[in-house]
C-alpha cells in the first residue's frame, strides 16, 4: 500500500483525540484551551510528518507533542496571569469533567506537585501508562520517573491522610 | 495509551463523548492540513533578519572615522546582539515566539 500521509493523519487523530483532549485539559484545566492545545498539537504534527524517525510509536511522538503543547499553553496563561482561580486549585474545567469530593482532593493534591511529578503521577495512575512509554513521551529516563512517582504518591498519601485512594503500585 | 472514542471509566474523572471527539478530530485535520506553516518560515527570517541586523552594525563600527583602530568584525550572533535589534525593532515576532523568548530568559512578566 503507497502511503499516504494525510489518511495517516486522519487515522490517528481520530483514533487518539479524546484522549489527547484528556491529557491536555489535566495540563491546562480549561475546557476550551485544551481544544486549542489538540488542535495546534495537529497543526505540529502535520508540519513535523515527514520529519518522524520512527524511534518510538506514531502515537507516542503524537502523544509528546500534545504534551508539549500544553504545557506551553499553561505556561502561556501563568505569564499573562489570567490563570482562573478555579485552574489555581489543579480542578479541570470542562463539562466532561465529574468528580466527587475525593477525585477533586486528589486533584488539587496533583496541583501542589512539582511539574516533572504531577505528569508523571497523571500519566501512571490516570492512564495507567507503563514506564518506557511514559519515558519516551517525556523525554527522559524510567529510573528517573520512577522516583518521582514514588516522590509524587508519597506526598500525596500526606496531603490525603484519612481518604482511601488506591494508589498503584510504584514499579 | 487507551485508544478512544469514549473514555470509559477514566479514573480522572473526564469522560469524553464520542460526539465532541469525533468533532474535535474532524477540526483539527482540517486546522493541521489548511493551516500555512508561517511559525517554522517565520522563524528562520526573524532570525535572518536579526542577524542581518547585527551584520550591518558591525559593518559600522569598522568602518569607524579614519585614523582610528576599527573594530574587531564578530562572526556570528549573539543572543545580546539578537535582544537589540529586537528592542531597536529591527525585527518583529509573533506572540508564541515572544513568550518562548520570556521563557527561555526567565521572564515572567510581559
Amino acid at each position: 500500500m503507497q502511503p499516504d500521509p494525510l489518511r495517516d493523519l486522519t487515522e490517528l487523530v481520530q483514533r487518539h483525540t479524546a484522549q489527547w483532549y484528556r491529557v491536555a485539559l489535566r495540563i491546562v484545566l480549561d475546557h476550551g484551551t485544551a481544544q486549542d492545545v489538540v488542535q495546534d498539537a495537529c497543526v505540529k504534527m502535520w508540519s513535523h510528518w515527514t520529519s518522524f524517525r520512527g524511534e518510538a510509536q506514531r502515537s507516542t511522538w503524537a502523544h509528546r507533542i500534545v504534551v508539549n503543547e500544553a504545557l506551553s499553553a499553561r505556561r502561556r496563561s501563568a505569564v499573562r496571569s489570567t490563570v482562573d482561580p478555579e485552574v489555581l486549585e489543579g480542578i479541570p474545567e470542562s463539562p466532561y469533567f465529574e468528580a466527587d469530593a475525593a477525585l477533586k482532593a486528589l486533584y488539587a493534591a496533583v496541583a501542589q506537585l512539582p511539574e516533572q511529578q504531577r505528569l508523571v503521577f497523571q500519566f501512571r495512575y490516570f492512564d495507567e501508562l507503563p514506564y518506557a512509554e511514559i519515558a519516551q513521551i517525556l523525554g527522559t529516563s524510567e529510573g528517573g520517573l520512577k522516583a518521582n512517582y514514588h516522590h509524587a504518591v508519597a506526598k500525596i498519601k500526606k496531603t490525603m491522610v484519612g481518604l482511601n485512594f488506591d494508589l498503584i503500585a510504584e514499579s | 495509551m487507551n485508544p478512544n472514542t469514549e473514555s470509559h471509566s477514566p479514573r480522572d474523572g473526564i469522560r469524553v463523548p464520542a460526539e465532541f471527539a469525533a468533532e474535535l478530530a474532524a477540526r483539527a485535520t482540517q486546522r493541521a492540513t489548511s493551516a500555512s506553516r508561517r511559525p517554522f518560515r517565520l522563524r528562520p527570517l526573524v532570525w535572518t533578519a536579526a542577524a542581518a541586523a547585527a551584520v550591518f552594525a558591525g559593518i559600522l563600527l569598522t568602518q569607524g572615522p579614519a585614523g582610528q583602530p576599527s573594530a574587531e568584525v564578530r562572526p556570528g550572533l549573539t543572543v545580546d546582539e539578537a535582544w537589540s535589534a529586537l528592542e531597536q525593532g529591527e525585527v518583529t515576532l509573533t506572540d508564541d515566539e515572544l513568550i518562548e523568548l520570556a521563557e527561555q530568559h526567565g521572564i515572567t512578566q510581559l
